[in-house]
């Protein structure tokens, strides 16, 4: 049984905002990704799972349970990390993760220490005065804490140094070990790449595409950059029947994407020529993300 | 955590108000309550204490401590300093914690919406009552202490007026506070319409042509006067009471259906 599940779920806001008949299943065990720009609808989606916002259409459950009407039963269950780092004033962090361990009716705060350790965060001080980064550590350790089956995060890395950042994709791994379900909503592609077994990825309110990232890394073409030393091979090759990507005739480059069935013509037919290099040019996830959107290098910077 | 405490946490949190997140909520809150009461029951005592122990001659003519408690104390200090102080907490206790985001992290808990907003709400009139308990308990004893010439059964049902007032006014901040999701919209509706009725009961006493502006405040409910008359209060008081209440209810039930930007 799918432990997330949203059906048809529709939101709008107007001006192309909200969530439009998105649908999606996230399975026990399965760490899954929501990846689009800002304002693409994550957050949209993530309110109706915590139970803030209610459908216009279609449904929202967690653990089979209709987000809407059970949050408390949903909630014991579940850790949240909120996209927006918002604490009260005048409180230590300490004394914060102890207020909401109450509320969860903890008495034992021995994870909520691990994980402080993992981060190596010292939660003494008053939170007025935390950088960003401290912030968000409070909150992750808010959500990890009472070793929820089900975790909602919502861009959990922002503000965390790229040490940091190693520190919390270990720790989503090892959650994903224990058993956890994690719905992880991102705007930067190598948490989400490294991360997820399956990724979603949403334009507009609109679910675009669900892909393996391993599928991607795994996939049967790959692009091949080839400099040639003559610029005369460069039109020798274009006559070939490979598929060619790209022309950059100043240096003398070709890019191929190329099927695995057919490497090796491919390598007979190039090593004829005089090279100077070819690299292989991994696909990412980037790549396959920007299919869906617009692929300047202006845009590339935003997302 | 294991089934049984998941089960302790589910049933524990059937309960209309958490106690966990009243006493974090009075925490938070418990010093402006200290300094309001405080301000309020010191006006008190000074009042009840110069005006006992003003020789008969010094005194102004009129100047009785009926009427510095009627008009002065119970007319205006009763009304001013505790509608700043439910103005201010009662945007803070639900507006500010959604417009700031924190709420988010209360919610995420298996605390519910009916919860957080119950236990505010008790927590807000019950502050109100705290304040004016307290200043019962100062008129009485400051009375005694100065040997001041006191009706208290008047002055213990001018006190439960003033109350009234400011549970009726709460209603407005709080009912604001519930309803909107930004501060700015609930501190412009629930202080700016009590703070607008206090300014037309001012201008309504200014010149008998403004006279009718008081049918266009609620403080107009509340009259001192009428109390130390001993007559024409009590339907007053039932209206009070009855808006205030409406005003509540409508908070709760608006706070409890409304989609919540977190």
């Amino acid at each position: 049984m799918a432990v997330i599940k949203v059906e048809n779920l529709t939101k709008d806001y107007g001006d192309n905002r909200g969530v439009f008949d998105v649908s999606f299943e996230v399975e026990k065990g399965e760490i899954f990704g929501f990846l689009g720009p800002n304002g693409a609808g994550k957050t949209t989606a993530i309110r109706h799972l915590m139970g803030f916002s209610k459908p216009q259409s279609g449904k929202t459950f967690i653990q089979g349970m209709d987000c809407w009407t059970k949050q408390k039963d949903i909630q014991s269950n579940l850790g949240y990390l909120p996209g927006e780092i918002a604490f009260p004033d005048g409180l230590t962090g300490l004394q914060f993760i102890k207020d909401i361990a109450d509320l969860r009716g903890m008495k034992d705060l021995g994870r909520a220490q691990e994980i402080m350790d993992i981060f190596q965060l010292n939660a003494k001080g008053g939170m007025k005065r935390m950088s960003k980064g401290m912030k968000q550590k409070v909150g992750i350790v808010c959500a990890f804490m009472h070793t929820p089956e089900v975790l909602i995060l919502d861009e959990p890395t922002s503000g965390l140094d790229p040490l940091m950042q190693r520190n919390f994709i270990d720790l989503i791994l090892a959650e994903k070990t224990r058993g956890a379900t994690i719905l992880l909503s991102s705007h930067m592609f190598n948490e989400v790449e490294y991360t997820c077994d399956r990724v979603a990825i949403i334009k507009q309110g609109h679910l675009m595409s669900t892909v393996k990232p391993e599928d991607i890394r795994h996939g049967q073409k790959k692009t091949y950059k080839v400099e040639f030393n003559q610029p005369k091979s460069i039109e020798v090759i274009k006559q070939m029947n490979f598929d060619v990507e790209d022309t950059q005739e100043d240096n003398n480059q070709l890019v191929f994407t190329i099927d695995d069935s057919e490497i090796n013509k491919f390598m007979a037919e190039i090593s004829k020529h005089d090279i100077k290099f070819l690299s292989e040019r991994k696909s990412t996830l980037e790549d396959y993300f920007m299919k869906y959107y617009d692929n300047s290098p202006e845009n590339r910077e935003e997302v | 955590m294991n089934a049984q405490a998941i089960k302790q946490s589910i049933k524990d949190n059937y309960k209309i108000v958490n106690p966990k997140y009243l006493k974090q909520t009075a925490k938070s809150n418990y010093k402006s309550l200290i300094i309001f009461t405080l301000v309020l029951c010191t006006f008190l005592a000074v009042i009840i204490g110069v005006s006992a122990s003003m020789a008969d001659r010094a005194r102004m003519p009129g100047m009785t401590l009926e009427w510095l408690l009627s008009a002065q104390y119970f007319g205006m200090m009763a009304i001013m300093f505790p509608m700043i102080y439910i103005i201010m907490l009662g945007n803070k206790l639900i507006a500010g914690k959604v417009d700031k985001g924190d709420m988010a992290y209360v919610l995420a808990t298996p605390t519910t919406r009916m919860q957080v907003v119950m236990t505010s709400l008790i927590y807000f009139v019950m502050s109100l009552v705290i304040m004016f308990l307290c200043i019962l308990l100062t008129g009485i004893i400051s009375a005694a202490a100065f040997s001041a010439d006191l009706d208290l059964g008047n002055f213990a049902m001018m006190t439960f007026g003033a109350f009234l007032l400011q549970f009726c006014l709460g209603g407005i901040c709080f009912a604001a506070s519930c309803f909107f999701n930004r501060s700015n919209s609930s501190l412009a509706v629930g202080g700016g319409l009590p703070v607008a009725f206090f300014m037309l009961k001012i201008l309504s006493a200014v010149a008998d042509e403004l006279n009718f502006l008081e049918f266009f405040t609620l403080l107009t409910l509340y009259s001192p006067d009428a109390v130390a008359a001993g007559t024409g209060y009590v339907g007053q008081f039932i209206g009070m009471a009855v808006i205030g209440i409406a005003l509540y209810i409508f908070g709760v039930v608006s706070f409890k259906k409304k989609d919540l930007p977190l």
